[in-house]
């Protein structure tokens, strides 16, 4: 079975924030009013974070990096859910099951990179972002929790054309949609497990780290940085 | 059967809660409408086109996916060089606004006070009554035409519709023109590209590369490539923006100042005489007199002084300089936003000559440069031309705009709009109704970028390459392309000019013929030809590249661009007049730091790559992301270094008013230790009052009214502003500005000793 | 005694009315089939086979159910209309107007259901879930299926595919 994971070369990352507007369009995340975003409750399942500031000034820099749902293989969310709304698949992947979920929230409490969402309201979405939906992922209405899920959905129709074409599923079949339009090319997606793979290749890179190993987790997102974290 | 009221009251209510539960039960069977989803009963035939972005002069390439024949979603292109597959957040939502609901569906016309729909014919019939009008009366020095477009073939158009009518008064208010603007004034030309793979060291001053630019995708790539070669890059600029942070050294500096750190720097090759002495020679008049004024008024002491940046920084950067074979000091349109912006441009160009400008280059474009022939004229009319008719009362008689949202952009925004009130004659050809075209008398939309036709050229990887935009759906509405109607206007009002085509897209199917003609170059998704199909062509053997014209249009559409990874390139050698206008005079001889009041801080505004020309608020994915990094929604953030803040008891993520002399305005302040003390950096994008409700108000309302006398760009760091409940504690700001100083010499003989 | 006794009954009433009043399925023929299309005509004395307008089943995820277009490749302008149903027909191709279809097999947007895999990698046959069309000569009232996950599940377990919720629901 393939496991899959990611690799983020944050040397070459700019911050142009276009890995966040694309997850955002692809998913059919929701726009938020600007009361519910006063409250905190804008939904964004990929962020650009920054995180802390390195040196004196004037050589201070900042430390940003996108954090998303790291699809850890241990994953503490999957241990609380009351309904088994996520659970975590054979390929590695942390699904999410919309029509299952209470809303109890449990998940989000318990996941120490607080990458999972809720739908606090439904609010009125301007026409425009309406009629741009995507029809392969479903729209949530209110009271569910939702997180990046590695585009599933293109997963499902990658294996479906390879079979109806009698081949094996190609690396470049199966793409999420972050690593699709990253200009400078630091998003790598693939299967951790094919040595083959060039995810694989990256992964014996000395600049390797992953968010807060300690805790043990073990997450499938790995970072490379030259400097120290 | 006798009822008392009570039970009538009593059956009534059991009858009117059944119905409720039964009602309540029924609904809940009936599939809510909010849950279909669109294309409810459609077949969902998903289907690709190709076309190209227009938001920056970066001109990426387009794939752009159809359901049902509508589009839904858009990324890049692989195939093509500029941007293999990536694309910015303004490419990604370039689908939102075909859909847009404040979007111009037909021509309409102001009858008093408001806009009411007419027809096309009646529209185009009032304008070239209009022009006729004032061409008959000889007033055709009263029209003003403002164009913002990236197409060059669209400028072109252009500037041939100003000669063949007369109405000389054309300003092109593009990224590529205003950063060609000081070498067109310099030297009579400028260079179309800087060379990456030559180059070994970058001196750039205020530049984001990665954000804005003439081509942000490709110079992302290129600078990761370079740095992994172990070139640096020194940028000097106001504040450290998320694209710069990687670079390797960073100099805070306004951008008043940069003229005299250019010739500081420039002091140090003349003094170790280190400098390409034959290309002074042949191409650079007035060397003697510059290189003296330089030598006695810029000793490095005189300038550390002045700009607070340490003598020995000053020396290491021209020992680089001077030490690299082909170093670059690059600059571009964002360092003409201040009061002496062109005057700093003159003195970066000449530190570049003083080195040969060998990481600058030239295309060596055969067939294109006699369709691009008027690219090379020298720009005359900018900005400040029209301000300065505008301000002699009924001066103008009429205005065209396409394109552009001046009064947005511009530092007085009250004055200009009671000037433009006053002409009689205003034309728009946007799409929105915004702060520009509500002052328009008539509005002709123009289609949306999925639905023109345009041949999209862009330099600025060493080689031409062209990326068609092509029509991905049938106009929705009754818009129509502005090329067309003035095209319709030259043949109407010229008719002895005899324009060769019927409309744009005849216009453009005449453009790609002569790209046929020139037989060279490839489509974007075939491979690049071998060293030997070279080099057979080189001695004369013409392989049959394109068919005939049909087949070359059909690959054009098939593969989305063309362009030539062997064209010859050629060194940038330009006749350079230094006129002692250019050095001797207005550049600063005092920091504006040094002497600020007290309690008052330095206003710096800062532009994002989310926003490029302050059109941002149609996106409604784009406004909610805009301070994300930050978590700021829908608000305007001031950021603000942390040891200022606490020396003036401001805290963090405080919610405060800003005192200005046009009245006070909320914001939340955000400590952020990257930032100059002693200035607050306040974004430019939001604030838009007509089209959508971006919140948060536009930083120029509230800055001096300062521009940049030859481009009339405005000033975006030399105003004051205070904040109000901040009580100065112990140290004053001058002090701050001692510490900055203290900080950076420590931090060098740090790294002396390490 | 009495009182109570008429209270549950226009209880009742008002409840069955209500249900009666705002249930959508309804049964007037003309809303359903505004063409009185007959799949036996089609199928039996004309021999078209499903695949031939259902066109997507086999390369989508959605089959198609016909519209304007795919019926003029037949009933265009050249041919005359013979009997009273033709005719209707004909208007709509005259005006290229889209026939109003009334959806019955609506599968929710949080499902994922594809034809492609179901009939061609899963190689079933279209009457497993929409039964035998070619005898009817009238449309139809109601499902042959119910559009419910209990009916999907137990095809799944029988023929031991995946059962996965990630599969579908996302």
């Amino acid at each position: 079975m393939p496991r899959y994971g990611m690799v983020i070369d944050l040397n070459k990352c700019n911050q142009c924030e276009a890995c966040v507007t694309a997850c955002k369009l692809e998913n059919n995340v929701q726009i938020v009013s600007k009361e519910n975003a006063e409250m905190g409750r804008v939904m964004q399942w990929m962020k650009m974070l920054t995180t802390n500031h390195e040196g004196n000034y004037p050589e201070i820099r900042p430390v940003s990096l996108p954090v998303f749902c790291v699809q850890c293989d241990d994953p503490p969310c999957i241990k609380v859910c009351p309904v088994r709304a996520t659970y975590k698949r054979d390929d590695g992947i942390v699904a999410q099951i919309y029509p299952q979920c209470i809303g109890c929230r449990y998940c989000m409490a318990n996941c120490p990179y607080t990458v999972k969402v809720f739908n606090w309201y439904k609010d009125e979405q301007p026409v425009e972002y309406e009629k741009c939906y995507n029809t392969d992922v479903s729209v949530r209405p209110k009271g569910i929790v939702e997180k990046c899920t590695f585009c599933i959905h293109r997963l499902q129709k990658a294996k479906e054309k390879s079979k109806a074409e009698h081949r094996k599923m190609q690396e470049e079949d199966y793409v999420t949609a972050c690593t699709e339009v990253c200009p400078a090319h630091a998003i790598h997606f693939g299967d951790l497990d094919d040595p083959n793979s060039h995810v694989s290749k990256l992964m014996n890179d000395y600049r390797k780290f992953t968010l807060q190993e300690e805790l043990g987790t073990e997450p499938k997102v790995y970072y490379l940085s030259e400097k120290s974290q | 059967m006798e009822i008392n009221r009570r039970d009538f009251v009593k059956l009534f209510g059991g009858s009117l809660f059944g119905l409720a539960i039964g009602g309540g039960a029924g609904a809940m069977l009936k599939l809510p409408k909010k849950a279909e989803p669109i294309l409810y009963s459609g077949p969902r035939i998903e289907s690709w086109k190709l076309t190209a972005c227009t938001k920056c002069p970066g001109s990426c390439s387009l794939r752009i996916r159809l359901i049902d024949d509508l589009p839904i979603q858009a990324f890049g292109n692989p195939n093509s060089p500029i941007n293999e597959g990536g694309i910015c957040p303004l490419g990604l939502v370039s689908v939102a606004d075909l859909y847009h609901p404040a979007r111009l569906t037909n021509p309409v016309k102001k009858i008093n006070g408001e806009f009411k729909p007419v027809s096309y014919k009646e529209a185009y019939n009032i304008i070239s009554d209009n022009l006729k009008n004032i061409i008959s009366n000889k007033r055709q020095d009263d029209v003003f035409i403002v164009a913002q477009t990236e197409s060059k073939f669209r400028v072109e158009l252009f500037r041939k519709f100003s000669d063949t009518t007369g109405f000389k008064n054309l300003i092109i208010d593009n990224f590529r023109d205003g950063s060609s603007f000081p070498f067109f004034k310099a030297a009579g030309n400028a260079p179309d590209f800087i060379d990456f793979d030559k180059c070994d060291y970058i001196l750039n001053f205020d530049a984001q590369f990665t954000e804005i630019s003439q081509n942000p995708i490709y110079f992302t790539r290129k600078i990761n490539e370079y740095r992994s070669k172990g070139f640096k890059i020194t940028t000097v600029q106001p504040k450290l923006t998320p694209g710069v942070a990687k670079l390797d050294e960073w100099i805070p500096l306004q951008p008043v100042l940069f003229g005299n750190f250019a010739l500081g720097v420039a002091y140090v090759l003349l003094k170790d005489d280190q400098y390409d002495k034959s290309f002074l020679e042949e191409n650079f008049s007035g060397f003697t007199d510059f290189k003296n004024h330089v030598l006695e008024n810029y000793v490095p002491d005189k300038v550390a002084k002045l700009t607070g940046i340490p003598a020995e920084k000053i020396i290491e950067i021209g020992r680089k300089f001077e030490k690299a074979s082909s170093p670059a000091a690059y600059f571009d349109e964002s360092v003409l936003y201040n009061s002496n912006g062109t005057q700093n441009a003159f003195a970066i160009i000449a530190l570049n000559a003083l080195k040969g400008f060998r990481s600058f280059g030239k295309i060596k474009n055969s067939f294109l440069s006699s369709v691009l022939q008027n690219e090379s004229r020298e720009i005359n009319i900018t900005f400040t031309n029209l301000m300065a008719r505008l301000s002699k009362s009924n001066a103008l008689q009429a205005l065209l705009i396409s394109g552009s949202n001046f009064v947005f952009n511009s530092p007085d925004s009250e004055a200009l709009k009671k000037q433009l009130s006053s002409i009689p004659f205003i034309v728009s050809f946007s799409s929105f109704v915004d702060e520009t075209s509500s002052f328009a008398h008539l509005i002709i939309p123009d289609h949306c970028n999925l639905e023109k036709l345009d041949l999209l050229l862009n330099n600025s990887m060493g080689v031409p390459a062209v990326t068609l935009q092509q029509p991905v759906v049938e106009p929705f509405f009754k818009t129509s392309d502005t090329g067309d109607v003035l095209i319709s206007l030259m043949k109407e009002i010229k008719p002895e000019a005899k324009v060769q085509y019927e409309n744009y897209s005849d216009y453009i199917t005449q453009i790609a013929k002569k790209i046929y003609s020139g037989r060279e170059g490839i489509f974007m998704d075939q491979n690049k030809p071998t060293v030997i199909e070279k080099g057979l062509r080189k001695i004369g053997w013409q392989t049959e590249q394109f068919g005939s014209f049909d087949d070359f249009w059909d690959s054009l559409t098939d593969s989305g661009g063309w362009w030539d990874p062997f064209a010859e390139k050629e060194p940038y050698n330009p006749k350079i007049d230094f006129k002692p206008a250019f050095y001797k005079e207005s550049f600063t001889t005092k920091n504006s730091l040094n002497s600020i009041p007290k309690n008052k801080l330095h206003l710096n505004i800062f532009k994002r790559n989310l926003d490029y020309k302050g059109n941002m608020s149609i996106y409604p994915v784009l406004v909610e992301q805009f301070g994300s990094n930050w978590s700021v929604f829908y608000q305007l953030w001031a950021e603000i270094n942390p040891v200022t803040a606490r020396s003036l008891s401001l805290r963090d993520r405080s919610k405060v008013i800003l005192k200005t002399n046009k009245g006070k305005f909320p914001a939340v302040l955000i400590y952020n230790p990257t930032v100059v003390p002693g200035n607050l950096d306040i974004p430019f994008g939001l604030g838009h009052t007509i089209l959508g409700d971006t919140c948060g108000v536009n930083p120029l309302i509230f800055s001096e009214n300062k521009i940049d006398k030859p481009t009339g760009k405005p000033s975006f760091s030399e105003s004051l502003i205070e904040i109000e409940g901040s009580s100065l504690k112990n140290s004053s700001l001058a002090e701050q500005v001692k510490l900055n100083q203290k900080q950076f010499a420590e931090n060098q003989v740090r790294r002396d000793y390490a | 005694m009495r009182n109570k006794i008429f209270i549950l009954v226009f209880f009742i009433l008002g409840f069955v009315i209500s249900l009666l009043l705002i249930n959508d399925n309804s049964k007037n023929a003309t809303d359903i089939d505004p063409v009185s299309f007959s799949h036996y005509v089609h199928t039996k004395e004309h021999k078209i086979k499903c695949v031939n307008c259902h066109r997507g089943v086999e390369t989508q995820a959605r089959a198609e159910i016909p519209n304007v277009k795919i019926c003029s490749v037949c009933h265009s302008r050249l041919m005359n209309p013979k009997s009273e149903k033709e005719k209707k027909i004909y208007e709509y191709v005259k005006e290229n107007k889209t026939i109003p279809w009334k959806v019955f097999y609506y599968v929710p947007d949080y499902v994922y259901f594809s034809h492609r895999r179901h009939v061609k990698l899963g190689k079933l046959d279209c009457t497993a879930c929409h039964g035998d069309m070619r005898e009817q000569t009238s449309p139809e009232l109601k499902n042959f299926s119910p559009v419910k996950m209990q009916f999907c599940f137990q095809c799944h377990e029988d023929k031991k595919i995946t059962t996965d919720c990630g599969n579908c629901h996302h």
